[in-house]
C-alpha cells in the first residue's frame, strides 16, 4: 500500500503534468514530423517525467523541466530513426522551449479566449476543425468528406487558424487593457 | 511580419503534411529567423489548444468521420508518383519549369501580393442562343480580392451594384448608395453564398486546388508568359477546364479562364484579367466604403423581412442571367 508521502507525490506529479502537457505536446509537434511519432515521443516524455520526478527541483518551473526532458527524448527519437540531422537544431529546440515557457502562464486565458472565438466561427469552419482535430482526418480525407479539394481544405484551415489566432490576441489585449 | 508562405508551411508541418522536399527549406528558414521560430511555437500551442477545444465542442458539430479508413500514405505516394510523372512527361526541351512547378511558384508569388484588381467577364455557354433571343450578355465587372475577401461592382440596367465579403466573413450587397444589406458569416443564405462563389476568384485556393486535383499541361508560350491548361481529374468538379496565364518574370497570374459547371454541365466561362495589384486598406472590403454615410443598413438587427426584400431584389438582378446563376 502506498504511503501518504507517495500518494502526495503522485498527486503532485499528476497536477504538474496535466498543467504542462499542452506545452510539451506543442514542443514535440514543433520538432517531430509525423503525427503518430509525436504521440510515441510524448508517451516517452511522460514516462521519463514520472520516473525522474524525484529529481525535479521545485524552485524551477515544472514546464521548463519537462521541456528539458522532452528535448532529450526528441533527440533520442531522431537518433533511433538514424536521421542525419534534427528538423530543429539543439539551439532552436532551446529557443522554442524558452518561448513555450514564457507563454505558459497565459495558457488558461488563451484557452478561454480561443473557446470564445470558436463560438463566433461559422458552422462550416467549425465543421472543418472538427474533422481535422476531433476525427484526425488528413486534408485528403476531409476533402473527400465534404466534396471539396485538399488544396481548398488546406487554405481554408490556414485561414481559420489565422482568424482564430488574431481573435485570441485581440481578446487577450482587450482583457489586458481592462 | 512573417511571409505568408512561411506561415502556411509552418501550418503544414504542424499538420504533419508538409511535403518532404520542403522540410529542409523550412528548417533553414526557421534557423535564419528567431521570429519564425517564435511563430512556430505560438502556432504549435494554437494547434494543441484547438484540439482540446474542438473535442470539448464536438457534440455541437458535424457527424464523426472517424470510421472512414485512412488512406493518407496511399494518397501521398500516388500524389508523389503523379508529380514525378508530370515532371518527366511534361518537361519541355528547354530547361523550363514543369507546369506543376510553375503553378506552385505562382501560388507562392500570389501569396505575397495583398490586393488584386481583375476585370471579370462572364461568357454564358449558350451565348449565341442568348443573342438570338435578344437577351443581353452579362456586363463586365470589377473585382478586388484579398484571400477570401472581395468586393465586386458592376452596372445592371443602369443600376450600380456592389457586393463583397469582408475580413470577418460577412457578405454585404448594395443596390444603391442609399441602402446596404449585411449578413454575418453564420447567417449567409445559400443563394447568396452561391452568387459569391460563382463570381469571385479566390486565387490561393484555386492554385492550391490545381496542384492537388487537376492534370496540368503547358498550353502556350507568348515569350513573356506561360499558359497552363488544367483539367479536373473528377467529373464532379465545380470547374471544367481552367486556363491560366502566368507572367514568366513576376510569376503573377495574368488571367484565369474558368469553366463553371453545374451538375456536370458547363454553364459559363468566366474570364478574370488582372488589371493591377496594390496594398489597399482593409475598408476596401467593407460595406461602409461603398454606400452613403447615412445609408439604410439592414443587418442582423434590422426589422424582420427587411433584408429579405433587398436580397430578393439583388438575386433577381443576378438572375437576369440565368445561364450563369
Amino acid at each position: 500500500m502506498a504511503s501518504p508521502r507517495e500518494i502526495e507525490t503522485r498527486e503532485k506529479l499528476t497536477r504538474c503534468w496535466l498543467a504542462a502537457e499542452p506545452s510539451v505536446r506543442a514542443f514535440v509537434a514543433a520538432a517531430v514530423r509525423s503525427v503518430s511519432d509525436r504521440d510515441d515521443v510524448l508517451q516517452q516524455v511522460a514516462l521519463t517525467v514520472a520516473r525522474r520526478f524525484e529529481e525535479y527541483d521545485e524552485r524551477r518551473p515544472f514546464v521548463a523541466w519537462a521541456l528539458w526532458l522532452a528535448k532529450s527524448r526528441i533527440i533520442d527519437f531522431y537518433r533511433a530513426q538514424e536521421r542525419q540531422r534534427l528538423f530543429l537544431t539543439d539551439g532552436m529546440l532551446d529557443r522554442v522551449a524558452e518561448t513555450l515557457v514564457q507563454k505558459h502562464s497565459q495558457v488558461s486565458p488563451r484557452r478561454e479566449a480561443l473557446e470564445q472565438c470558436l463560438d463566433a466561427l461559422p458552422k462550416r469552419s467549425r465543421s472543418l476543425l472538427t474533422l481535422r482535430y476531433h476525427d484526425g482526418l488528413s486534408m485528403e480525407r476531409i476533402a473527400a468528406t465534404i466534396h471539396s479539394t485538399s488544396g481548398s481544405v488546406r487554405v481554408a484551415l490556414f485561414r481559420i487558424r489565422e482568424a482564430l489566432a488574431a481573435c485570441v490576441e485581440r481578446r487577450l489585449a482587450e482583457e489586458a487593457g481592462g | 511580419m512573417i511571409d505568408r508562405n512561411d506561415r502556411h508551411h509552418i501550418d503544414q508541418w504542424l499538420d504533419g503534411e508538409l511535403p518532404a522536399e520542403d522540410e529542409a527549406t523550412l528548417a533553414q528558414l526557421l534557423q535564419d529567423d528567431p521570429e519564425r521560430l517564435s511563430y512556430l511555437a505560438d502556432r504549435a500551442i494554437l494547434h494543441v489548444h484547438l484540439r482540446e477545444a474542438v473535442n470539448r465542442l464536438r457534440p455541437l458539430d458535424a457527424p464523426s468521420a472517424r470510421r472512414l479508413p485512412s488512406r493518407r500514405h496511399v494518397l501521398w505516394t500516388t500524389a508523389a508518383l503523379l508529380a514525378f510523372c508530370l515532371v518527366v512527361t511534361l518537361a519541355l526541351p528547354r530547361a523550363a519549369a514543369s507546369p506543376g512547378d510553375l503553378v506552385k511558384k505562382a501560388l507562392e508569388a500570389c501569396n505575397l501580393v495583398i490586393d488584386r484588381r481583375y476585370s471579370v467577364r462572364v461568357e454564358p455557354a449558350r451565348a449565341h442562343l442568348r443573342e438570338a433571343l435578344g437577351r443581353p450578355s452579362p456586363p463586365e465587372s470589377t473585382l478586388w480580392v484579398r484571400d477570401a475577401c472581395f468586393v465586386q461592382s458592376t452596372e445592371v440596367h443602369g443600376r450600380s451594384l456592389s457586393w463583397g465579403r469582408d475580413a470577418r466573413g460577412a457578405v454585404w450587397f448594395s443596390l444603391s448608395p442609399h441602402s446596404v444589406a449585411v449578413f454575418d458569416a453564420d447567417e449567409i443564405p445559400d443563394a447568396l453564398r452561391d452568387v459569391c462563389d460563382l463570381r469571385t476568384l479566390d486565387l490561393p485556393t484555386l492554385l492550391a486546388s490545381l496542384l492537388d486535383d487537376f492534370d496540368l499541361e503547358r498550353a502556350g508560350d507568348t515569350g513573356t508568359a506561360d499558359t497552363i491548361l488544367a483539367r479536373p481529374r473528377t467529373r464532379t468538379s465545380r470547374f471544367g477546364t481552367i486556363e491560366i496565364a502566368i507572367d514568366r518574370d513576376s510569376l503573377r497570374v495574368l488571367s484565369v479562364v474558368l469553366e463553371r459547371r453545374v451538375r456536370g454541365r458547363t454553364v459559363a466561362r468566366v474570364r478574370f484579367t488582372l488589371e493591377e495589384t496594390d496594398a489597399r486598406d482593409e475598408t476596401t472590403y467593407e460595406w461602409r466604403g461603398h454606400v452613403d454615410p447615412d445609408a439604410d443598413v439592414r443587418d442582423r438587427g434590422a426589422m424582420r423581412g427587411a433584408r429579405r426584400d433587398l436580397l430578393n431584389e439583388f438575386l433577381g438582378l443576378m438572375r437576369q442571367y440565368p445561364d450563369v446563376n
